[in-house]
C-alpha cells in the first residue's frame, strides 16, 4: 500500500480548540487548560484509506490562530496540501473569520482541500442554528464541514478522515 | 561535517547542507547541538517533521520562489532525545548546487516570553476583557469579601456552568439552604426553575438577553423573598447567578412589572384576534359570493336533473327502447331525478324560511353549552357511523348569548353537518367553546389526532350541498350580530362562530346561569375543592375563589390559570397546554409570562415551595394543583 505524507494547517481563531482537536486525534486525549500555542507545532498521524489502497500520513500543522501577526502567518501555509478550518460554537465570531483565513489559505496554496469544523459542540444542548452557520461558509468553499467536539471526540476523526481522503486524491 | 561555517555563539545559527534527494548532506557542529541531529544522510523530513508533505514545494522553490522560506518558531522535538525547543528555520535554495542550505537557530527563550506574552494577553481575552483590576482587587480583598457582600447586602453569587451543574457558590457556607450546592443540577435547588432550562441556556449562549426574575421564595421555611439574575459568564460557558434580598421595591416593581405583562398578554391578544377578525371578514366577502352563487348552483343542479328526466322520456317514448331492463332503468333514474329536484326545492325553501324566520327572530337568552351540546349529541351517532370521532369540550361554563334558541341549534347543527361531511373516516371533530371579551366563541376543529400531516378532510363537492349549508350557519350566525370564520388549515379545518354575549352579560359579568352543569366537572358555584389539606372555592360566575374562606384578588388571567389547574387536577398540566388555554402561542415571552403568573398565582395561594404546596411544579413537565 503507497504512503502518502500531506501537510495539513490548522487555522482559526485563538482557543477555538485546534490543539485540542489534534490531541484528540493524534493521542485521543483531552486537556481542559487552556495554553496558548506559539509558532508551530508538527504532529503526524498515520490514516489508512483501504478505498484508495493508499495510507496518508497527515503533517498537521498546529498554528497559533489569531496570536500572532499574520504575514507571518502566511510562511506556515506554503505547500500545505489542506486546511481544517475550526471554529468556537460559543464565539459567533470565530465561525465569520474561517472566511478570511480560507482566502489566504487558498491563494498560497492553490486547489488545497478546506474542511470546516465547528467545536465545542458538547457546550451547546441543540446543535441545529450552528449547523446552519457554518453550512453556509463550507458551502461557499464547496467543502464538508463536520460539528466536533475535543472533548468528547464527536465529529473529530470524521473531520480528519475527510480531509485524509480529499488530500490523498491530489 | 561543514567546516567551512563560521561558528556564532551568540547567534547560535546552525547550518546544514541539503542535497537533491531532500537528505542532510553536511551541517555544522552547531547545527548537531541546535536541531539535536548526529549522523548525516537522513531525510530531512525525519529530523525536521516539518519539512514532511511538502517536498513538492520545496522543490519547486527552484523554478517558481520564493527562494527561502522562513517558519519562525517551530516547536522541534529534537530526534536526540534531548529537550524540546524552539527553532527558527530558514531554508534557501542552494544558488550553486541542487540542493538547499538550511539554517536552524534555538529561540526557545524568546518563545517562552512570547508564550507567556500571548498566554496572558489571550487568558484576558478569553476571560471578556475583564480589567485587570478586578483581578486585583479580587485577590487583595479576598474571598472574605463575598462573605461581607452577604452579611451587608445580602448578596449571594452562584456559578453554573453550561449544563447548569452548580460550579461553586457563595459564600462558602452554604447560610440560607444549609445543605452542600456544588455539583448539583440548578434545577434541583431553585425547583421554580424547572422547565426554563432551554431560556437559561440559550443566555449562555447569549442568544438571550441577561434575565432577572424578582422575588422568588428559595426556602419554603423562610418568609424571604429573593430577587435572582441571570448573566452570562465571561470565563466559561455558564451562567453567574446574583441573588439578591428582595426589597420592597422590588415588590411594587414587581407587581407593575406584572401588570404590564398582563397587558402586553391582553395587548398581544387582541392583536391575534383583530387578525382573525379580518380574516373572518375576508371569508365572510368570499361567503356572501357563495350565497349568491348557491342560488346559481341550486338551479344548476335542479337543471341537470331536468335532462336527466328528459333525456330519459325522450328515449321512452322511442319504439326501439321497449327492452325491459332498459325502462326500470329509466324508471329508476326518472324517480331519483325527481328526489334530487325535490331535495334542491326543499334547500331553496329551507333558505327562504330561515330567511324570513331571521327577520321576526325572537331574542331571549340562550345557553349556548346546552345548545352546543345537544347537536353534538344529536349527531354522534351518525358521526360514529361514519368513522369520526366527535367530541364536544367545553371547559368554561359559558354566559348567555341573546338569540332564538331554535334557530341556533339549527345553526349549531348544519355547522356540524358541514364538518361531518367533510371530514373523512377516522378524523376528528372536536367542538368547543370560550368566551373572548365580550363574545361566545365556537370552535369546531377537523383533524387526525396524532397524525398532523394526514389530511382530514376531504375535497369540496361541486354539489351545492355544503354551500347550502354553511350558508344556513352564516344566515343564522350573522342574524345573530355575530361572525362566520372558515379557516382551511393545512390539513384540516376550522370553523369558528362569534357570538355576542347578551347584552345583560356583557354588563354584569356575573349573571347566574345553570349551575347544575358545573358540578358535573366537581367545581360546583360553591363546591369547596380540597387542595394540599387546604379548602379552595371557585365561583366560576363571578369568577371568584377562596381559600381558607380568605377571598383571592385574582386578575382575569390568574384565575383562567387556576379554574383550567382546578378543572384538570387529576393530571399534570404541560407548559404548553397552559399557554393555550391562556390563549397564547409558546415562545420565550409567553414561557416567561408564564413562570411569572405560576409565580404570582403562588404567592396568592400563599404558596412558596413545590414539594408541599397547592401549586406543584412537576419538572420538566410542568405544574398541577395538590389534591
Ligand atoms: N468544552 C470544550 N472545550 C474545548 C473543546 N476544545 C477545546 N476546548 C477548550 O478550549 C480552550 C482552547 O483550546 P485550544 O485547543 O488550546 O485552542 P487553540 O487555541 O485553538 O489551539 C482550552 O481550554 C480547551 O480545553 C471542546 O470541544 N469542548
Ligand atoms: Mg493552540
Amino acid at each position: 500500500m503507497p504512503v502518502i505524507q500531506r501537510k495539513i494547517c490548522l487555522l482559526g481563531e485563538f482557543a477555538v480548540g485546534k490543539t485540542s482537536l489534534i490531541r484528540r486525534f493524534v493521542h485521543n486525549r483531552f486537556e481542559a487548560d487552556y495554553l496558548a500555542t506559539i509558532g508551530v507545532h508538527i504532529s503526524r498521524k498515520e490514516v489508512v484509506l483501504p478505498e484508495h489502497d493508499t495510507t496518508v500520513v497527515l503533517v498537521l500543522w498546529d498554528l497559533s490562530g489569531g496570536e500572532m501577526a499574520s504575514s507571518l502567518e502566511e510562511a506556515y501555509y506554503r505547500g500545505g496540501a489542506g486546511a481544517l478550518l475550526v471554529a468556537d460554537v460559543l464565539r459567533p465570531d470565530t465561525v465569520a473569520v474561517l472566511n478570511t483565513y480560507a482566502m489566504t489559505y487558498t491563494r498560497i496554496n492553490p486547489g488545497a482541500a478546506l474542511v470546516f469544523a465547528c467545536n465545542k459542540m458538547d457546550l451547546v444542548p441543540d446543535e441545529t442554528p450552528y449547523r446552519l452557520k457554518l453550512a453556509e461558509i463550507a458551502q461557499r468553499w464547496r467543502a464538508p464541514f463536520f460539528l466536533t467536539s475535543a472533548r468528547d471526540g464527536r465529529g473529530v476523526e470524521d473531520a480528519f478522515r475527510a480531509l485524509a481522503y480529499l488530500v490523498a486524491r491530489r | 561535517m561543514y567546516p567551512s561555517f563560521p561558528l556564532s555563539k551568540e547567534n547560535e545559527t546552525g547550518l546544514a547542507r541539503i542535497d537533491a534527494d531532500l537528505r542532510l548532506q553536511d551541517y555544522s557542529p552547531f547545527f548537531a547541538q541546535v536541531v539535536g541531529v548526529t549522523t548525516p544522510g537522513l531525510p530531512l523530513a525525519e529530523v525536521l517533521p516539518v519539512f514532511a508533505g511538502v517536498e513538492d514545494w520545496l522543490r519547486q522553490m527552484r523554478q517558481r520562489g520564493p527562494r527561502i522560506w522562513e517558519l519562525r518558531f517551530v516547536h522541534h522535538i529534537p530526534p536526540d532525545g534531548s529537550e524540546p525547543r524552539y527553532l527558527d528555520l530558514s531554508i534557501a535554495v542552494d544558488e550553486t548546487g541542487e540542493g538547499w542550505h538550511l539554517s536552524a537557530r534555538d529561540v526557545t527563550a524568546a518563545a517562552e516570553r512570547l508564550h507567556q506574552e500571548v498566554q496572558r494577553f489571550n487568558d484576558i481575552r478569553i476571560r471578556g476583557h475583564q480589567p485587570p483590576a478586578a483581578h486585583h482587587l479580587m485577590r487583595r480583598l479576598g474571598p472574605g469579601i463575598l462573605v461581607a457582600l452577604w452579611e451587608h447586602l445580602g448578596l449571594m453569587l452562584a456559578v453554573v456552568d453550561a449544563n447548569l451543574i452548580i460550579e461553586a457558590v457563595t459564600p462558602p457556607t452554604t447560610m440560607t439552604l444549609q445543605r452542600p450546592l456544588i455539583g448539583l443540577p440548578l434545577t434541583e435547588v431553585l425547583p421554580t426553575l424547572a422547565g426554563l432550562e432551554g431560556e437559561l441556556q440559550r443566555i449562555v449562549r447569549g442568544e438571550a438577553a441577561p434575565w432577572r426574575l424578582p422575588g422568588l421564595q428559595l426556602d419554603p421555611e423562610l418568609p424571604q423573598h429573593w430577587d435572582i439574575l441571570f448573566i452570562p459568564r465571561t470565563d466559561a460557558a455558564g451562567l453567574l447567578i446574583i441573588v439578591q434580598r428582595t426589597v420592597n421595591e422590588t415588590l411594587i416593581e414587581q407587581e407593575l412589572r406584572q401588570q404590564r405583562n398582563e397587558l402586553t398578554l391582553l395587548h398581544k391578544e387582541l392583536e391575534a384576534q383583530a387578525m382573525a377578525l379580518r380574516t373572518a371578514n375576508e371569508r365572510l366577502v368570499n361567503l356572501d359570493r357563495e350565497r349568491r352563487a348557491l342560488m346559481a348552483l341550486i338551479v344548476g343542479d335542479i337543471k341537470s336533473a331536468l335532462s336527466v328526466i328528459g333525456g330519459y322520456s325522450e328515449w321512452l317514448t322511442r319504439p326501439a327502447s321497449t327492452a325491459i331492463a332498459f325502462q326500470q332503468e329509466a324508471v329508476v333514474s326518472i324517480r331519483e331525478a325527481v328526489a334530487q329536484i325535490d331535495r334542491l326545492l326543499d334547500r331553496v325553501m329551507t333558505i327562504e324560511r330561515l330567511e324570513n324566520k331571521l327577520v321576526q327572530l325572537q331574542r331571549t337568552p340562550c345557553d349556548v353549552h346546552l345548545l352546543l351540546e345537544e347537536a353534538v349529541v344529536m349527531r354522534q351517532e351518525h358521526a360514529r357511523m361514519q368513522h369520526l370521532d366527535l367530541q364536544i369540550e367545553l371547559p368554561e361554563r359559558l354566559p348567555p348569548v341573546s338569540g332564538d334558541a331554535q334557530v341556533l341549534a339549527e345553526g349549531f347543527g348544519r355547522l356540524l353537518d358541514y364538518a361531518i361531511g367533510r371530514a373523512i373516516p377516522s378524523a376528528r371533530i372536536e367542538v368547543s367553546s370560550r368566551v373572548w371579551k365580550e363574545w361566545v366563541l365556537v370552535e369546531v376543529t377537523v383533524g387526525i389526532p396524532g397524525r398532523p400531516e394526514q389530511a382530514a378532510v376531504k375535497a369540496l363537492p361541486s354539489s351545492s350541498q355544503h354551500v347550502f349549508e354553511l350558508t344556513q350557519v352564516r344566515l343564522v350566525v350573522e342574524s345573530h350580530d355575530g361572525h362566520l370564520a372558515l379557516e382551511e388549515t393545512k390539513n384540516g379545518l376550522q370553523l369558528v362562530v362569534w357570538l355576542p354575549l347578551a347584552g345583560e352579560a356583557k354588563d354584569r359579568s356575573n349573571v347566574t346561569v345553570d349551575r347544575g352543569k358545573d358540578d358535573a366537572m366537581g367545581l360546583g358555584q360553591y363546591e369547596p375543592l380540597v387542595v394540599a389539606g387546604g379548602t379552595l372555592r371557585l365561583d366560576r360566575t363571578r369568577r371568584q375563589a377562596w381559600l381558607y374562606e380568605r377571598p383571592l384578588l385574582l386578575t382575569p388571567l390568574e384565575y383562567r390559570l387556576l379554574v383550567y389547574l382546578a378543572q384538570h387536577r387529576d393530571r399534570v398540566i404541560g407548559h404548553k397546554e397552559l399557554l393555550a388555554v391562556l390563549g397564547h402561542e409558546e415562545g420565550e415571552m409567553s414561557l416567561n409570562h408564564l413562570r411569572v403568573l405560576i409565580a404570582r398565582l403562588r404567592n396568592k395561594l400563599g404558596d412558596s415551595e413545590e414539594a408541599s404546596g397547592i401549586l406543584r411544579t412537576v419538572r420538566g413537565v410542568g405544574y398541577t394543583l395538590a389534591s
